[in-house]
């Protein structure tokens, strides 16, 4: 449970439509996040734009880093929604922007990446060098040019 | 003295004609989107702020309301003006044509700024009966089968709300009419019935559609119902400039009693929390002196505006003094838990507008014009604070003075007392 929350503990905006609420108050509760549900693309973009100038503001006092947080919940059924998140990428690029589906938030940026489940970064072997490879590579020989 | 521009950039949202976009005179933005739109006045720095937004109107589709209370709560102090056919102007501050000249936007945003607050009669006429309480007549005077002039006096008092489906239920009674209505034009009558004018004096009260009368009866029986809805128009504004600030058109002193009363009641009835903030400007005197009273009565009209464009439906501003204010936030809250906390919207709501006139502009302050403005104020929420109109009123008051002795430019929540 801890390991949601601190995930998701920053300010945080739901979309969601009307019609829908009780999955936007579902979520909330569920991953405990501190959440404005708003029911329209541009009221919702509004609060994430005061969230970010409120938690700017308190930044240059306490120094707490946390960024707003933007969550879309069955957000295909409303117009413009796209185009909202479209704007909040330009304008404020910090904002996280997440997505429900299938019960889990999902980071819209990592193109469904499961935020809770993030595995670490495959590491690459290449195979080794010797020391004649490795020497030429430092100090690469002047090439004669053909004349 | 010499004033300081107080102008900023214009932000057109649309599409618009080249002409009207290179003739401005002033810094412009072009965006394509409403979000765009909202993105530039949430980002834009100090030292240029935005001054109007121009949104076209095809840009508002079915949501105007929406966009446009979105673009509000970024930066309540930006003008926003509709371009297009005017269908949708109403709900903003101004509107011009598509084809409009830079001089007629121009004219467009001087004519807004200068609009004063006061012309939300509507708005209060639907609040006043509900938030004083007198709408509760409604059921007495409508469950009656034989009405006559008296229940009329008595839906004029107790439910203004309701006063015309008494009217008409009367004349219904009286005459053995198949159909009565009051309607605003005549396509809305049906074919069979006879209109005539509801008019009293200079002033117009309607139609009265009848099917079933006859021409004199009607002509009659229409001066009568003219002559009642005038004197019931005339309550109303009586009843108006009895509650209401004339300056600033927020609320007076005797509405928050009234209001801050039943508002507490409701709120024990439901267990929800409900919460009052007094503050007043910081040094107000001094601008007052120093600029004018004209420029005084500029900053309380203001004041008001910004706070309209914060507090949500539901909420109340009211001005109880010469720059002292009180806002009454009732929109309701969850019911409370065992064990819960002062709700925190309203703190931040309290914060934004704190913010909002730190950054406001009053050009008639001159070199003053932008930045100096602040507020002190203090907030106190029932039941935390206490369950008592008075006490509360008295806890904010303490509070709102602590904020001055505490330097000024602050919200006493009482959080650390």
């Amino acid at each position: 449970m801890n390991e949601k929350k601190n995930n998701h503990s920053a300010r945080c905006v739901v979309l969601v439509p009307l019609e829908r609420i009780d999955a936007a108050k579902d979520v909330a509760q569920k991953y405990e996040l501190t959440a404005t549900i708003e029911h329209h693309p541009s009221l919702a973009m509004a609060e994430i734009c005061l969230i970010d100038k409120e938690l700017k503001n308190s930044q240059a006092w306490n120094g707490d880093s946390s960024n707003p947080h933007l969550l879309l919940i069955h957000t295909s059924e409303l117009d413009e929604a796209q185009i909202m998140v479209d704007s909040i990428q330009k304008y404020l690029p910090h904002v996280r922007i997440s997505e429900l589906r299938d019960g889990r938030i999902e980071e819209i940026e990592n193109h469904g990446a499961i935020v809770d489940t993030l595995e670490d970064p495959p590491i690459i072997h290449s195979d080794s060098i010797d020391a004649d490879e490795l020497s030429m590579l430092l100090d690469p020989a002047p090439q004669k040019v053909d004349e | 003295m010499e004033t300081r521009a107080t102008r900023g950039s214009i932000v057109f949202a649309g599409s618009f004609n080249e002409e009207l976009i290179s003739t401005m005179n002033q810094p412009v933005r072009c965006v394509h989107s409403l979000f765009d739109a909202i993105g530039e006045l949430a980002t834009c720095n100090t030292s240029d702020l935005v001054e109007a937004v121009i949104v076209d109107d095809e840009l508002l589709l079915d949501t105007c309301t929406e966009h446009l209370d979105a673009l509000r709560r970024v930066d309540p102090t930006a003008i926003i003006i509709v371009a297009g056919s005017g269908s949708r102007a109403d709900q903003a501050d101004g509107s011009i044509t598509k084809d409009s000249t830079a001089e007629r936007l121009s004219a467009a945003i001087v004519s807004a700024k200068s609009k004063p607050t006061e012309h939300d009669d509507a708005i209060y006429e639907i609040d006043l009966d509900e938030v004083l309480g007198i709408s509760d007549g409604a059921k007495i005077v409508k469950d009656s089968s034989h009405l006559g002039v008296i229940d009329l006096v008595r839906a004029l008092i107790h439910a203004p709300a309701s006063f015309k489906d008494v009217l008409v239920d009367l004349l219904k009674q009286q005459t053995g009419w198949t159909f009565c209505a009051i309607i605003d034009d005549r396509s809305s009558a049906p074919e069979s019935s006879l209109v005539a004018s509801l008019r009293y004096g200079h002033e117009e009260h309607g139609l009265l559609a009848a099917t079933g009368a006859t021409k004199s009866e009607l002509t009659r029986l229409s001066r009568w119902a003219a002559c009642w809805l005038d004197l019931a128009h005339r309550q109303r504004k009586l009843k108006l400039l009895a509650y209401k600030d004339d300056l600033s058109g927020a609320w007076n002193r005797r509405f928050l009693r009234t209001c801050f009363a039943r508002e507490l009641q409701i709120a024990r009835d439901a267990r929800r929390p409900l919460t009052i903030m007094i503050f007043d400007i910081d040094d107000f005197k001094h601008y007052n002196d120093c600029w004018g009273h004209d420029a005084g009565d500029d900053i309380i009209r203001e004041i008001v505006r910004l706070l309209r464009t914060i507090i949500r439906r539901g909420d109340h501003v009211c001005r109880i003094g010469g720059d002292e204010f009180a806002v009454l936030f009732c929109d309701p809250e969850p019911p409370r838990e065992p064990g819960s906390n002062h709700p925190t919207t309203v703190e931040i709501l309290a914060k934004r507008f704190q913010e909002q006139v730190a950054k406001a502009r009053f050009p008639k302050l001159g070199d003053e014009a932008t930045g100096v403005l602040s507020i002190s104020g203090g907030l106190a929420t029932f039941p935390w604070d206490s369950s008592d109109l008075d006490e509360l009123l008295k806890k904010a008051d303490q509070r709102l003075l602590q904020s001055k002795r505490d330097g000024k430019n602050s919200i006493n929540i009482g959080r650390n007392e």
